[in-house]
């Protein structure tokens, strides 16, 4: 008896291992491959400095950061920046973007950013969420 | 209540001898799952390593004399049989099983549970792998949404020689890749037919974290092939660069020393690889065995 609760039990747990894999849903991007960006302490005073990379699937109009949302390292949200092409954040007719933004904040406060990595066709497009690290504005 | 009930049902045992005791093993009839006969066993086992206790004779040795010593008696046949073919010593071992059924039954009946945890720990590692926990390498970690590395786990990379091809597009990213510093071999001298190099971009000098190569090669109908190659700097989290992905299972593809991770992105695939220091990525509307084939061509 005790060991066919044993085996009952030792069943339904190899069981539930493959539950898991019955949820098969699709997210992914047919526009962004990867991405990736890096915060640090910025060389001057209340500089903060923010290296980035998006890579789309074929040449876009336009692909990089769209926006940025600055929080201090406890949350608080301080200031949203856009992203273009003329201030560097978007590159366009081009498979991919990489660069390096200055963020002026409080000296000596840490910040972390909230980016879109976006990739955009004349037609559509994608968008990806991204939080960075915790980095100290110069002082 | 029971153990009491079932000691006094076995007290006769105690006059016996170890011979005897032992002959009763040999002998008496099994009944599978007959929670009498287990009892029944396990009472004169239990007599054998009272009696062993108190009176040591030598009987129960260590586990190598003990096997020694099971091979003698209860697979004579088995035995220093170098003379007997293996589908002979086969069927006297089946047929040594079967004259001692008690035995190998109880024995497996012991390793059951033993073989079923083993069994569950390998299902639960296999499944962690599958959740996106790279367990046997944790070298990378997969969501259904996206793929990292993790930071700091280096892989050997192969050496640092470089192919003789001709091919005009592994030339010229090669030049580029050799801007960066890189002396291992990580761009593939052979593509799908019909793709083109379109695009090939040098790293940005402005950033200073990592530099890199991005190609994209395209085919007549459009469809495009990308490789990008990245080396960061030392103290750099590789872990912040993200793939997309959507949930299918991720594939680890070992080729010339490096672990590639092929993921799957709707239409596209995606193969990637890292050191921890370079990142090297392949993606496009391919297939397994198509981009395993462009993999297998870096190094030549």
């Amino acid at each position: 008896m005790k060991r066919n609760i044993a085996l009952a039990f030792c069943m339904i747990l190899m069981l539930s291992l493959f539950c898991g894999s019955a949820k098969a849903a699709t997210y992914s991007s047919d526009y962004l491959k990867s991405y990736n960006a890096s915060l640090t302490t910025g060389n001057y005073t209340g500089e903060l400095s923010l290296d980035f990379s998006a890579i789309a699937r074929s040449s876009m109009k336009t692909v990089g950061i769209s926006s940025i949302a600055v929080y201090t390292a406890d949350g608080s949200y301080v200031k949203t920046i856009s992203g273009s092409t003329s201030n560097g954040l978007l590159a366009s007719q081009t498979i991919s973007h990489e660069g390096t933004y200055t963020i002026n904040v409080t000296p000596g406060q840490a910040y972390y950013l909230r980016l879109t990595f976006a990739a955009r066709t004349a037609n559509s497009g994608d968008s990806k969420p991204y939080t960075t690290n915790t980095a100290t504005a110069a002082s | 209540m029971a153990d009491s009930k079932s000691k006094r049902r076995y007290e006769d045992l105690n006059r016996l001898s170890i011979e005897q005791l032992e002959e009763l093993l040999r002998t008496a009839p099994f009944m599978p799952d007959d929670q009498e006969t287990s009892e029944y066993f396990d009472a004169i086992e239990e007599v054998i390593l009272q009696r062993e206790t108190e009176h040591p004779t030598g009987r129960i040795q260590d586990v190598n004399s003990a096997w020694a010593e099971f091979q003698e008696h209860y697979l004579p046949s088995a035995s220093g049989s170098s003379e007997t073919s293996p589908e002979e010593r086969s069927e006297m071992l089946t047929q040594s099983f079967t004259k001692n059924g008690p035995y190998a039954k109880k024995l497996f009946r012991k390793i059951l549970p033993i073989a079923a945890t083993i069994a569950v720990v390998f299902m639960s590692m296999i499944a962690a792998q599958a959740a996106g926990v790279d367990v046997f390498g944790s070298l990378a970690r997969w969501t259904e949404e996206t793929f990292r590395f993790n930071g700091g786990v280096k892989t050997s990379a192969g050496q640092a020689t470089h192919p003789q091809v001709g091919d005009e597009t592994y030339l010229a990213i090669q030049a580029e890749v050799e801007k960066l510093g890189i002396d291992i071999p990580v761009v593939p001298t052979s593509f799908p037919d019909g793709y083109k190099l379109q695009e090939l971009k040098s790293s940005n000098p402005d950033v200073k974290s990592f530099e890199s190569v991005v190609c994209l090669l395209e085919n007549e109908d459009g469809q495009s092939l990308v490789i990008d190659i990245q080396k960061y700097v030392e103290d750099y989290a590789i872990s912040s660069i993200v793939f997309e992905k959507d949930g299918q299972p991720v594939t680890e593809y070992l080729s010339n020393n490096k672990m590639f991770y092929i993921m799957s992105d709707k239409n596209n695939k995606t193969a990637a690889w890292s050191d921890g220091h370079i990142v090297v990525s392949i993606s496009g509307p391919l297939s397994e065995e198509t981009i395993k084939t462009i993999i297998d061509s870096i190094g030549g």
